[in-house]
């Protein structure tokens, strides 16, 4: 049952601003490095938790072509050309999109986004 | 596989008057042959001794039991006498003389089992007389003048369909131990998954083929449509290896089966073909509604479907399915439905 904590999500806009603000935080020497550490693997447990139970925006995607796909320690990564995004409130398209999935050990897999 | 074994036991024998069959028809290099074989028949007939050629049936007896030594099938071995000594009534003057009847004696002397091989060739002339008697509703012609005559009629009739290669599976040794990791991080289209599989599995648009890679260095490439297709791909996966910083050679490109389709466009009576060349037709229709034909020479199996169409597999040159087709063709023209 106990599900992976992945570390991709420190990848997203809110991983990144709370890794820079910890930065910060040990440039200033407020924090040791060891408490930034600590709180990156909080972040990735709570993150890993939290995302399958509330997230329930939905985007969906059409791509023109798979150019290339990889398979490898049980992560599927996949880089598509032209690809057409739309969720609820807006669309739009991309000229590429790589597409990481995980393992998530139960039926839902986690993704990642970058364009 | 389960008819396999027994049936490969029946078809050695039975085999060959099939292949010889359509040979002759098609006037093939290998008709050429059978018509030695009356020869091969006096081949042991000159061991025994002089007199024995007058007397045909002191030849037989040695010749039935080399056949019987080798396939132990006595079915066989009549319908190989019978022939043996119809061939020797027929040939021995168109034959022999246009054959280098000698070097055929000189075999046999060496080497008693050669003949006794030879001799298995013998009953697949007749077959072929008979598959053809069935086709032309002539009277059997037992020589080889009809066998030359036969092929004017497939000639005749231009619109023979070709088989179209299908699928080729090649090999390569790239000759260097392989990280199967570092591939599969580093190369695009790669899927490598060792719980599964101990391979990685890569593909290529041009020409559109998959291949696998094996951390000995060995790589098979399949999907390819012809055979310079196959190697072009075989080399361009070797290059992507190369590329990744291995030191990888081209070597031992073999290609190993090669898959060919036709369609006959007429209706085939699968149970007739089954029920007359019972040596090689597998028909199941409960299990598979094809009928399998485990052709001998050229040695590949034709999977023969009532639509008329017909797939060739197990060869490792065109030429064998080209061959096994022209072979196949005249049979199945006699099962029109």
């Amino acid at each position: 049952m106990e599900k992976p904590n992945y570390q991709l999500y420190r990848n997203t806009t809110l991983g990144q601003a709370l890794q820079k603000t910890l930065d910060d935080f040990i440039s200033e020497q407020l924090i040791p490095e060891s408490l930034s550490k600590k709180v990156m693997d909080s972040f990735d447990k709570s993150i890993n938790r939290i995302l399958p139970m509330k997230a329930k925006n939905k985007v969906n995607f059409r791509a023109d072509k798979l150019r290339a796909y990889r398979y490898c320690d049980n992560v599927w990564t996949f880089i598509v050309e032209q690809v057409d995004l739309r969720d609820a409130v807006e669309g739009g398209t991309v000229a590429r999109l790589k597409i990481v999935a995980c393992d998530g050990q139960s039926t839902k897999g986690q993704l990642q986004g970058h364009s | 596989m389960d008819i396999n074994s027994p049936a490969s036991r029946s078809m050695l024998g039975g085999e060959t008057p099939a292949h010889g069959g359509p040979h002759s028809i098609l006037g093939g290099p290998s008709s050429v042959m059978t018509g030695l074989n009356p020869n091969s028949v006096m081949g042991p007939s000159s061991v025994l001794g002089p007199g024995s050629m007058a007397n045909p049936q002191s030849v037989q007896p040695l010749a039935s039991h080399q056949m019987h030594s080798l396939q132990g099938s006595s079915m066989q071995m009549h319908s190989h006498v019978g022939n043996s000594a119809l061939n020797l009534n027929i040939n021995p003057a168109s034959v022999g003389p246009g054959n280098p009847g000698s070097v055929m004696h000189h075999n046999l002397d060496i080497n008693p089992p050669s003949v006794a091989f030879q001799n298995l060739a013998i009953p697949m002339t007749p077959m072929a007389y008979n598959n053809f008697d069935r086709d032309s509703m002539m009277q059997p012609p037992p020589s080889n003048i009809a066998a030359a005559l036969v092929p004017a009629t497939p000639a005749s009739h231009m619109e023979i369909p070709m088989p179209a290669l299908q699928n080729i599976v090649s090999t390569v040794n790239l000759g260097v131990q392989l990280d199967l990791k570092k591939i599969a991080l580093h190369a695009r289209n790669a899927e490598y998954n060792p719980k599964r599989f101990a391979a990685v599995i890569m593909r290529i648009r041009e020409p559109r083929t998959t291949a696998l890679i094996f951390s000995s260095g060995k790589m098979v490439c399949t999907g390819a449509k012809s055979e310079e297709a196959s190697r072009l791909a075989a080399r361009k996966y070797a290059r992507i290896v190369q590329k990744l910083g291995f030191q990888a050679k081209f070597t031992e490109f073999m290609v190993q089966n090669m898959v060919g389709s036709c369609d006959v466009r007429f209706p085939i009576q699968l149970e007739g073909l089954c029920i007359t060349h019972a040596q090689f037709s597998t028909y199941e229709p409960e299990l598979f509604p094809g009928l399998i034909y485990r052709m001998v020479k050229p040695r590949v199996v034709l999977l023969i479907f009532v639509s008329g169409k017909v797939v060739i597999t197990g060869a490792k040159t065109k030429k064998d399915i080209d061959d096994a087709f022209g072979q196949i063709y005249p049979i199945l023209k006699g099962f029109k439905k």
